[in-house]
């Protein structure tokens, strides 16, 4: 038995080839090295060497004298010498190329010019029948940075070349050069065009002058997805909504990224059609696109759509999609799906203690004027609170009819000191707040569950809210014996939320809430409060039963308004009362409440009874509403309430009005009574006006004056841009924006400065230090400079000086003094910050260093007058204007 | 008689030694070949174009970078400042506080001027409890989301960013590692430039920042590690990246997205549940379980290689700090691959099945255990007087000599692709590290792939074990 024997010396042959391959890369290792650094160093000494040319040709102007154009011409023969050595052309197009990428405008068709005239475009067009991919690609690409426009016809061949990088950069080039390329290129290809080839053509096209894009649906019937793509996210880019059609069609697209990009396009064209096609999709689309879907439903659906989200939210077990539905639905229809968890559960034994608390709640009525038991009554009543929050909630799990007999049993025992908040959307939450008497009482909250009960709720609220005139005849019957210390602010919303703060006073007391929970009858819900709403006899009627000992000492505002919110200041006889809020977002009820608002808006009298109606129908809506305004500058988007009526009124009602403003209203008003003034014929209320205005003014000016001198204080202390920097930053950076400061800062930094000198951290005491005194230095300079420029000889030292300083000082003093006195002979040296950015981009390209000035009173050259004036205007527009 | 059969027996196993060493060199030299081809193709193809130009495309698509942090509160501030500057628009940097028990999370809350914010997570996910989500009240700053959770270590945050995010595409990274500015830009060129596949992840090159000059979170000048520990991972990190990753991507088999630089379509890393929380080397199951769900699925796909410097890191310049980092590389390798064992020479797989997981078994866990064993056996042999010394020395010079030659055209081709080291001081000592480092280093590297081995296989429970940054800051 024996083994096949190894061959040791093979091993010692591979050895020595490796080790020869090793020496080899060893001495390539360090070959390489020096190439590439002789080859950077040749480079760049060329490039030094090409680089003044080329700006004397880029900056050449053709009405240049004789010597100059002489100069030209020599320049010209010399760089076409050059020319001849292909090292030479090679460096000069890189130059071109580079350059290309910082210059624009007409140095840049200056640029493409030069390269044609040189003859550098025929090296790319050699370039173009090399055999080599990537040299091919390189000639194309050079072509096209440099723009010319002629090889448009050779480059445009390669746009189905079976060689990729070759095919994208004549994909590239034909948009480029020809504005029609895109039409050539999207009917032509044939291959698949890459996510980000399409990047980037957008990139051009999208760049380019002149631009008149085609229609883009032409090519949604392409055989090449591709292309169908592209054409998807150029008609979303050029906003081209003329294929509606096509699009939802395209939403069956077995291509995803098709079918994403015509969704996308769906929901920015807002087409409504698409809407049922996009319903029937959804169950086959994969989790990214029915997010998508959802996403684009919750923009254009409404409340049709409501059942099909239901049906998702049921069936979809992907948390992310189901909680899309979830915010779609609340899209929709704000807030139908309300939070549910981390809520507390509540017995039926709670339910005992309702009578009770009820009792409690009464008593504590009746004794709040005393001040002896307002702790005690606190306590109590926050014990309270929990209970009725505790007895609606159960509510909530009762049934209908025992709900209905619960309510009853509460108001006929209690002496309602309450008037909810009601918060009516199109088809979601009603939300009821109840208004407790007392400060600081945290109020209960109660969730309604149950269609019935809401309604009933809903019919006893929205009436009062509806009918002003009624509603005011109603409280007129009730008020010697009741005592209303509620007020109820109505805010209708269409979409979107309103958020209103109101009463500072009140600040501590909570509102109680009664919330509507329940999915399946919020639309029968808000059915009910819409037929309530309309029904204002009934309300009334309601209202009769509801509120037999109740105190309505409450002074309802209406504030209407389609488009935006605005404020309106009112005064109230109660100053402590929280005021309650009604929210009708119901459209129709919206209509009613609006016409009710104008109805009172004419009838002054009543002005008194108004409920707040903030209504916002499009956009979200903020508005703070305060008993006792004293404004301050006016909020340009606040509109005033009168604004509207106040023109279509008699002279009478006029001026009615024009009191009412004088007790409501503030400074918010200015405008107004201004516009008063302007328009108006009758000299009685122009004066009335004016005499308002006056009152308000003072008012104004007043409050105006202690802004300003806040802002002031601000803007000279605290507004340092580099504060908020600071305070984020680690020691190192600190130092480095300390320099910052040096380098851009002004006189807002020197109290910053000043605040940092008893910084903890030394190094940045002693930099501040440094900081605040260079700082200070050169604004005294600069002072002094502009006081030169504007001819006055009285400089004011703004902060006191070194000896040494003040040398300096004095000698730019002597400097700027004999500036302004020999004009004619002053010589400067030029400065990069007085020459055009570009050429100074240029410069830096080009490597090309300018003389620096060795001291500031180096002289160099000598300038005419007209320059001297020039600079000295560009210093001071002011002057130049003058 | 029975010496005899002994010899025979010894001979055969010269002839195992010998058969490996060959079938290694071949790998090696098609490795090499590949990956030259590989960086020509790459350079020629991205020598023209201005990727900053689509740097703001309305087209662009939107990235989450997903940082885990823990215990990072001497480089957090620094380091997130680097990821906010990045040459991107459309992009979010999620800082996951995997539970820091140091102030780490104070650090970004103080400095970043951050807010909890609400967010709805879903019940479902598994992944250790989120403490908040703050963003920052600063506009400047809106780029960044931290997300502050229970520890669960570095796949669990991981898992948590992935979840949290809501882009196309998450990139995974380690939080103190530097980008370049356009990393970004060269990540989407990469995700976006295939049509006829779907490009699931993107990898890049690792290269080490010890030493270089770093300001304000740039690097401002790059510098050859004073250390030598680093300056042996340096030439091992350029061989690993620049030949061998390459050469992987050049055939479309790569295996392994470092975790210091990886980004992924976010949907297939949901569709396979994330990261595996119970490995230690998670940045190469995620790599295995992505490519076994597409070839599941049949689903034509790739994964890119950017070869560009983009992603610069620390590497541990303590000798117990590497051991314990190479013995958790080998236990993350190990049960990567007992894990898809069913994918060993499994054609269903293809090249991947048949090329890339048996190289991975036999060249990257099997060989480390065979090197130890092999001079222990040595050791034995010459005890024993059994050696066969000509071949002995014959082998091992020439398989020394051929790992000095790899390492000699990882340097050269180093220098030809991005000439980073100038200095010929710098690739003098580069050289010197390459003739030393098979004597040196790389019977650490045995020593600690062994000691993982060791404690997978007896399942010795051992952790991350823990690294301490200098910062960039104070570099």
């Amino acid at each position: 038995m024996s083994s096949p024997k190894i061959h040791t010396d093979l091993l010692w042959d591979l050895t020595c080839l490796f080790i020869g391959l090793g020496l080899l890369y060893f001495v390539l290792v360090f070959y390489f090295r020096n190439k590439i650094s002789s080859k950077v160093k040749q480079v760049v000494l060329r490039k030094r060497e090409l680089s003044p040319m080329i700006s004397e040709f880029l900056f050449y102007e053709e009405d240049a004298n004789k010597e100059e154009k002489s100069n030209y011409i020599t320049l010209k023969i010399e760089i076409r010498e050059l020319l001849k050595n292909d090292f030479n052309r090679k460096v000069l197009s890189e130059v071109l190329l580079d350059l290309q990428k910082d210059v624009s405008g007409n140095t840049e068709t200056r640029l493409f010019k030069l390269y044609q005239d040189l003859g550098l475009h025929l090296d790319a067009y050699e370039k173009l029948k090399n055999w080599r991919w990537e040299i091919v690609s390189k000639g194309i690409s050079d072509l096209t940075t440099m723009q010319v426009f002629d090889a448009y016809g050779f480059i445009i061949k390669f746009i189905n070349d079976k060689r990729g990088v070759i095919r994208k950069q004549s994909e590239i080039a034909a948009v480029t050069l020809k504005n029609e390329g895109i039409n050539y290129f999207l009917d032509t290809t044939k291959y698949k065009i890459s996510q980000w080839q399409q990047l980037k053509m957008l990139e051009v096209i999208r760049n380019l002058e002149n631009f008149e894009p085609p229609r883009f649906k032409a090519w949604l019937t392409s055989s090449n997805k591709d292309v169908v793509l592209f054409g998807l996210r150029l008609i979303k880019f050029y906003n081209q909504n003329d294929a509606n059609t096509s699009i939802i069609q395209l939403i069956r697209h077995r291509n995803n990224n098709i079918k994403e990009e015509a969704i996308n396009c769906i929901k920015k064209f807002c087409i409504l059609e698409a809407i049922a096609p996009l319903k029937l999709v959804f169950w086959k689309c994969k989790t990214d696109i029915k997010i998508l879907i959802l996403d684009t439903i919750a923009t254009l659906g409404d409340e049709s759509d409501i059942p099909f989200l239901r049906m998702v939210e049921k069936k979809e077990s992907n948390f992310v999609i189901t909680s899309k539905v979830l915010s779609t639905i609340n899209a929709i229809v704000p807030e139908t799906i309300l939070p549910t968890k981390g809520l507390e559960v509540v017995t039926k034994e709670d339910m005992v203690l309702e009578e009770e608390d009820v009792l409690v709640n009464e008593t504590l009525d009746h004794k709040k004027d005393s001040p002896e038991t307002n702790t005690l009554e606190k306590d109590n009543i926050e014990e309270l609170a929990f209970a009725q929050e505790s007895e609606i909630e159960e509510i909530n799990l009762l049934e209908p009819e025992e709900l209905h007999e619960e309510t009853s049993t509460i108001n006929a025992t209690t002496e309602i000191d309450f008037l909810p908040h009601i918060i009516a959307d199109n088809e979601e939450m009603v939300a009821i707040f109840q208004e407790p008497e007392m400060e600081e009482i945290k109020a209960p909250q109660a969730e309604v569950d149950s269609e019935e009960n809401v309604t009933e709720i809903a019919d006893e609220m929205s009436g009062i809210l509806l009918e002003p005139s009624e509603f005011s005849k109603e409280i007129d019957t009730v008020t010697d014996s009741v005592e209303m210390d509620f007020l109820p602010h109505v805010i209708a919303d269409n979409e979107e939320t309103v958020a209103i703060s109101q009463e500072p006073e009140m600040e501590e007391t909570k509102e109680p809430e009664v919330e509507v929970d329940s999915e399946e009858n919020v639309t029968e819900i808000v059915d009910d409060m819409s037929r309530i709403l309309l029904e204002p006899d009934e309300l009334s009627k309601e209202i009769d039963t509801v509120i037999d000992s109740v105190e309505m000492d409450f002074l309802p505002h209406i504030i209407d308004d389609n488009e935006e919110g605005f404020t309106i200041p009112q005064e109230l006889e109660m100053e402590e009362i929280k005021v309650p809020e009604v929210k009708v977002d119901s459209e129709e009820s919206f209509i009613e409440i609006t016409d009710e608002i104008n109805k009172v808006l004419l009838e002054p009298e009543e002005i008194n009874f108004l409920p707040n109606v903030i209504e916002d129908s499009e956009e979200e809506c903020i508005v703070i509403e305060e008993l006792n305004i004293h404004t301050g500058p006016l909020n340009k988007s606040s509109i005033n309430i009168f604004d509207n009526n106040f023109f279509e009124q008699d002279n009478y009602n006029k001026i009615l009005l024009l009191d009412t403003l004088e007790d409501l209203g503030s400074a918010k008003e200015l405008p107004f009574l201004k516009e008063i003034i302007e328009k108006e014929e009758n000299l009685a209320i122009k004066e009335r006006a004016m005499e308002i205005l006056n009152d308000f003014s003072e008012t104004n000016y007043s409050l105006n004056k202690e802004s300003n001198v806040l802002e002031n204080e601000n803007l000279n202390e605290g507004n340092s841009i580099f504060k908020q920097l600071f305070d984020s930053s680690d020691e190192e950076s600190k130092l480095v924006l300390l320099d910052q400061i040096l380098e851009i800062g002004d006189n807002k930094e020197i109290s910053f400065l000043k605040t940092l000198l008893n910084d903890e951290n030394k190094a940045i005491r002693d930099k501040s230090k440094t900081v605040k005194t260079e700082l200070e230095k050169r604004n005294q300079f600069e002072d002094m400079d502009n006081g030169t420029r504007d001819g006055n000889k009285e400089v004011e030292l703004l902060f006191p000086l070194t000896p040494g300083d003040e040398m300096d000082f004095i000698q730019t003093i002597e400097y700027k003094a004999t500036l302004s006195e020999e004009k004619t002979e002053t010589k400067l040296i030029i400065d990069k910050k007085l020459i055009p950015l570009e050429f100074c981009f240029l410069l830096d390209k080009l490597d090309i260093k300018l003389p620096k000035p060795s001291s500031i009173l180096d002289k160099d050259f000598t300038f005419t007058q007209e320059f001297y004036k020039s600079q000295e205007a560009s210093y001071n527009p002011n002057k130049k204007k003058k | 008689m029975d010496n005899g059969i002994f010899e025979v027996i010894l001979e055969y196993i010269n002839i195992v030694f010998l058969l490996f060493t060959i079938v290694l060199f071949v790998l090696f030299t098609i490795m090499v070949y590949l990956s030259t081809r590989n960086s020509i193709h790459y350079r020629n193809k991205n020598s023209f174009g201005d990727l900053s130009k689509i740097m703001a495309s309305p087209l662009a698509p939107s990235i989450t970078i997903i940082a885990p942090a823990y215990n990072e509160e001497a480089t957090i501030v620094e380091n997130i400042r680097s990821l906010l500057s990045l040459q991107y628009v459309n992009y979010e940097v999620m800082v996951v506080n995997d539970g820091s028990k140091d102030d780490t999370l104070k650090k970004m809350i103080d400095s970043y001027d951050l807010e909890k914010i609400e967010q709805e997570i879903d019940p479902n996910w598994k992944s250790k409890p989120i403490r908040g989500i703050y963003k920052s009240k600063q506009l400047s700053f809106s780029k960044l989301t931290v997300i502050d959770k229970e520890n669960g270590g570095k796949s669990d945050a991981l898992n948590t960013g992935v979840q949290l995010s809501d882009n196309k595409y998450v990139g995974c990274i380690d939080v103190d590692c530097l980008l370049m500015p356009d990393a970004l830009l060269h990540v989407v060129k990469s995700f976006y430039q295939r049509t006829q596949k779907r490009v699931i992840a993107v990898g890049g090159v690792i290269r080490v920042a010890n030493s270089c000059k770093i300001s304000g979170g740039m690097l401002e000048e790059i510098r050859l590690p004073t250390n030598w520990l680093a300056r042996f991972q340096l030439l091992e990190y350029t061989r690993s990246f620049i030949l061998g990753r390459m050469a992987w991507g050049r055939i479309d088999s790569l295996l392994i997205i470092s975790g210091a630089f990886g980004f992924f379509d976010r949907e297939i890393v949901m569709a396979v549940g994330g990261y595996d929380t119970n490995t230690v080397g998670e940045d190469m199951e995620i790599v295995f379980k992505m490519r076994k769900y597409m070839h599941d699925e049949n689903l034509p796909y790739t994964v890119e290689y950017i070869p560009d410097p983009l992603c610069w890191t620390e590497v541990p310049e303590d000798l117990k700090i590497l051991v314990n980092q190479r013995d958790r590389w080998a236990r993350g390798n190990l049960e990567t691959l007992q894990k898809h064992k069913d994918m060993f020479f499994n054609p269903k797989y293809g090249k991947l099945g048949l090329i890339s997981y048996p190289y991975w078994f036999f060249y990257e866990w099997l060989a480390p255990l065979l090197e130890f064993v092999g001079f222990f056996s040595i050791i034995v042999f010459i005890y024993l007087g059994i050696i066969n010394w000509d071949f002995f020395i014959a082998i091992t010079t020439t398989i020394y000599m051929f790992s000095v030659m790899i390492s000699f055209y990882a340097i050269l081709w180093d220098v030809y692709s991005y000439n980073q080291y100038t200095k010929t001081k710098d690739l003098l000592t580069l050289v010197f590290c390459a003739i030393i480092e098979p004597l040196v280093f790389h019977p650490i590297v045995v020593f600690s792939a062994v000691r993982g081995n060791y404690k997978k296989l007896f399942r010795i429970k051992s952790g991350w074990g823990s690294q301490v940054r200098k910062g960039f800051a104070k570099v």
